[in-house]
């Protein structure tokens, strides 16, 4: 018995996927339920469990794309079975988007290139197969030459450019690691999957807006008490509410009061949101970084809210969330929690949004309050606003109605 | 001596068109001819028996004619006149072929033609004498023919195609040996003339170039009409007797058994028309079948030589005699062309016609091909319907992957026609998804591909 590893639709408008990393070798014995593929969409990594014992045969390299329900690996049950895929089904057929030297580069092109020659939009005459399997492997059909009749690109032609691509020779790994620039190295790792996406999200946030961020503290005494109670009712409650979810609360609520930081700045448009949905920023190790949403957190209960922060967070952690449960955000909590050592940062908007909180450790501080030094909990924050859309005004405003909230948890029963 | 440009022995299907192609290309052609221009296939094969099987197929369009109101009175078979029928329909043909190549200058030497060297050629004219050609490039076609004798010499009715051609009475029994292409053919036509008809086919079922599914629909058709297939059948022999004409033994599954019938038709085997043609002098190979040894350039293993049609021994059809012809043409003239095999369109005109392009699904399994496949029936399909022939289906085998069409193969009115569709989005590599974008007039059979290819 031989199964299938297909590229599994993740999403509504998904039409492909990235094989960023296969977790087992080529002819490793996997077993059934193990991660044997982690892919990539636009949004989110998810791992791709094995459907059956076996031994691997992997069909796509890693940085190759795939169209959704695409086999790109099979299970072999037995050795033999696996020897005889070996033979008849070519493995890495779908080649990386990764350049491989001189040669590669100058066929291998973004798949958007096809059927578009020299910018004036001349015809490249070439059969529908060729140009599937083009598509697939990442070929610029604009520097292939075709060899069918008047010059069409055929099969043969694509195959022979497969052929020419995989005797480029590749560089001994050692001597490309061990100097770069006079420096010797540690390790060279490629930017993929979500350090790539992290990466370009970051850089483009800063690099296409203004941000300008507000730093201070909130004095939490009242809400540490608050939470303490809650905790204290955790059984009738049925949940452990933490400070991240109680304030996904309050920030949905103080949007409904603000709407001009519920904005995105789309087309020299400045959209203003009737949902209020809340990204939770939630560290995955060193490596990785997600934010799934809450949807309408303006609608929903501290009960409702804190199942649901719960929730995603188990998805992200595990590698099943899905694109469409990390899109559609308004704004971003990034909270930093017990483990902080800092207190303050200048969080990166996550656009198309237009505010960040970032919140800090709270911490026991001296205060002053009615002319006497007393100890108070503090919770230092920071806000990053686009300057673009979002003036100091409309911040400080915002920032006032939370810091009441936060100061007088008792208020949220008046909301 | 004057010099010829290129010097084709044998003007059939490969050897006429090598000529035509030849003058197209500015140069001289010679063709030295036997017999008559035009070959077997105009001759003695495929237009003579399309042509009775043409006379069969009226035979049955006027049964039909009375459930559309129309009724011939006094219906009959008169075979003599059926015969002078395609007998005019080759001469129109044989004398269409020679105006071409007069159009095109080309010369056609009456006689027989033998090499002495790789420019040289010795022709035995009609009249007895000999003639010398001194030729730049020299191209054999001299196709192929059935053998002189089949089992024990001499047995009268133990016949060829040739020889079924130039019956003067219908059989009233007939045993067809090989159940191929021609095989079926010949079926359709004697036992719709009312011949009491068997065949004994080698392997497990007729014509195993088409996909099972298909000839099933053929088999069960010939069997509810009475007609006995023996398969993994093996003549041993067959003796005249008085009272049946012919006692045949026949090895079936490994057991003998005897028949009788009035005749016996051996439709094969078939072998290369090379002899006194001085191919060992000269040094011109052959292949293990016994037949000229070609690249796909149709050069021989003599520099100058070419061959191309049935005298190679392989892909022994008409349709790809042309191409071989029309290469070893461009190729003798100095271009550089090359004939692909792939997707060669094959047909029957049985009742129902039968044809094919490519791969069956047994063979795309085989070859580790992940497949999907589309059917559509005959039956439904409107023009079908209106013309009182819903009877087949065609099958569409795609690849899974990219969707490159690997097969077509259909059973059903005219499916010698509506597989050039088929065969040009092979060549084009296209996929069913293109032909089932594609507009197709409605209603007509070619909508039963359209349907097919949806289906994959």
């Amino acid at each position: 018995m031989v199964s299938q590893i297909v590229a599994p639709k993740l999403g509504m408008s998904m039409s492909d996927v990235t094989i960023v990393e296969w977790k087992a070798k080529e002819g490793e014995k996997v077993e059934t339920g193990s991660v044997v593929l982690v892919i990539e969409t636009e949004k989110t990594e998810w791992n791709v469990e094995a459907k059956s014992s076996g031994y691997l045969h992997t069909l796509a390299q890693e940085g190759a794309k795939a169209k959704i329900g695409q086999v790109v690996g099979l299970i072999a049950e037995t050795k033999e079975e696996f020897e005889k895929l070996q033979k008849e089904v070519p493995p890495q057929t779908m080649a990386a988007e990764v350049k491989k030297g001189p040669p590669a580069e100058a066929v291998r092109g973004k798949p958007e290139a096809a059927g578009v020659a020299g910018g004036e939009g001349e015809r490249i005459r070439i059969s529908p197969i060729a140009r599937k399997m083009a598509e697939e492997q990442m070929i610029d059909i604009t520097r292939v030459k075709g060899t069918g009749p008047d010059g069409r690109i055929v099969k043969e032609d694509i195959e022979k450019v497969l052929e020419e691509l995989k005797k480029v020779p590749v560089p001994p790994e050692e001597v490309a690691r061990a100097l770069y620039q006079g420096r010797k190295l540690k390790e060279a790792i490629p930017l993929k999957g979500m350090r790539r996406v992290i990466a370009e999200r970051m850089q483009g946030s800063l690099a296409g807006s203004a941000q300008l961020s507000f730093l201070g503290k909130f004095d939490a005494t009242e809400l540490v008490q608050f939470r303490k109670a809650l905790l204290n009712r955790e059984k009738a409650i049925g949940v452990n509410i933490t400070y991240t979810e109680i304030l996904v609360y309050m920030i949905a609520q103080a949007l409904k009061d603000h709407p001009d930081i519920n904005v995105s700045l789309i087309q020299n448009e400045i959209k203003v949101w009737e949902d209020i949905n809340i990204g939770v920023a939630v560290a995955l190790g060193k490596e990785g970084l997600l934010v799934p949403v809450v949807k309408q957190a303006d609608k929903k209960s501290l009960i409702d809210i804190s199942q649901e922060v719960k929730s995603l967070l188990d998805k992200a952690r595990g590698g099943k969330i899905l694109p469409d449960e990390v899109t559609g955000g308004t704004f971003t909590l990034t909270s930093i929690g017990a483990v902080g050592v800092s207190d303050y940062q200048t969080p990166v908007i996550s656009q198309p949004e237009s505010a960040i909180l970032g919140t800090g450790p709270i911490r026991d501080e001296p205060v002053v309050k009615n002319g006497q030094i007393v100890i108070a909990s503090m919770m230092p924050y920071s806000l990053t606003i686009d300057h673009r859309v979002i003036n100091g005004f409309g911040a400080e405003q915002f920032l006032a109605s939370l810091k009441e909230m936060v100061e007088t948890p008792g208020l949220l029963l008046l909301k | 001596m004057e010099d010829r440009d290129v010097v084709i022995i044998g003007g059939g299907p490969a050897g006429y068109t090598a000529a035509i192609r030849v003058a197209q290309l500015g140069a001289k052609a010679t063709i030295v001819e036997n017999d008559t221009i035009g070959g077997i296939c105009v001759n003695h094969g495929c237009i003579p028996t399309v042509a009775l099987a043409r006379a069969v197929e009226l035979l049955e369009t006027g049964k039909s004619a009375k459930d559309y109101g129309i009724t011939y009175e006094d219906m009959k078979v008169d075979f003599r006149r059926m015969m002078s029928k395609k007998e005019a329909v080759v001469k129109t043909l044989v004398s269409g072929v020679k105006q071409m190549l007069e159009a095109y200058g080309v010369e056609v030497i009456e006689g027989t033609g033998k090499l002495i060297s790789s420019s040289l050629i010795e022709v035995h004219l009609k009249d007895g004498t000999k003639k010398e050609l001194k030729a730049r490039k020299i191209i054999i076609s001299t196709g192929s023919r059935y053998p002189k004798a089949y089992f024990s010499e001499g047995v009268e009715k133990v016949i060829n195609p040739i020889e079924a051609l130039r019956l003067k009475e219908i059989p009233k029994s007939i045993l067809i040996v090989g159940g191929g292409f021609v095989g079926a053919i010949f079926v359709t036509i004697f036992s719709k003339l009312g011949a009491k008809v068997s065949i004994a086919e080698e392997s497990s079922r007729m014509l195993p170039q088409v996909d099972k599914e298909i000839v099933f629909i053929l088999e069960k058709e010939f069997k509810d009409n009475d007609i006995q297939i023996y398969s993994k059948a093996r003549v041993m022999s067959v003796e005249s007797d008085k009272e049946n004409g012919l006692n045949i033994l026949i090895n079936v599954k490994g057991e003998e058994m005897r028949a009788g019938a009035q005749y016996v038709l051996m439709t094969e085997p078939r072998e290369a028309n090379i002899d006194g043609l001085g191919l060992r002098k000269v040094g011109v190979e052959l292949n293990k079948k016994g037949g000229i040894l070609v690249n796909e350039r149709m050069e021989t293993s003599i520099p100058g030589i070419f061959a191309a049609g049935d005298v190679t021994m392989e892909h022994m059809w008409t349709t790809v005699a042309y191409f071989e012809g029309m290469t070893a043409a461009e190729n003798a003239t100095g271009q550089n062309s090359k004939v692909d095999y792939r997707a060669i369109p094959l047909w029957t005109h049985s009742i129902p016609e039968i044809s094919c392009v490519g791969m069956t699904e047994e063979e795309t399994t085989a070859k580790g091909y992940q497949v999907r496949v589309g059917r559509f029936p005959f039956a439904g399909n409107g023009m079908a319907a209106i013309l009182g022939q819903r009877r087949g289906m065609v099958k569409v085998i795609k690849e899974e992957r990219f969707g490159e069409i690997l097969g077509v193969h259909m059973i059903g009115p005219r499916a010698g026609d509506l597989i050039a569709e088929a065969a040009l989005a092979m060549r084009m590599e296209g996929t069913p998804g293109e032909i089932a974008k594609t507009f197709h007039v409605h209603p007509s059979l070619s909508e039963v591909l359209w349907e097919a290819a949806r289906g994959t």
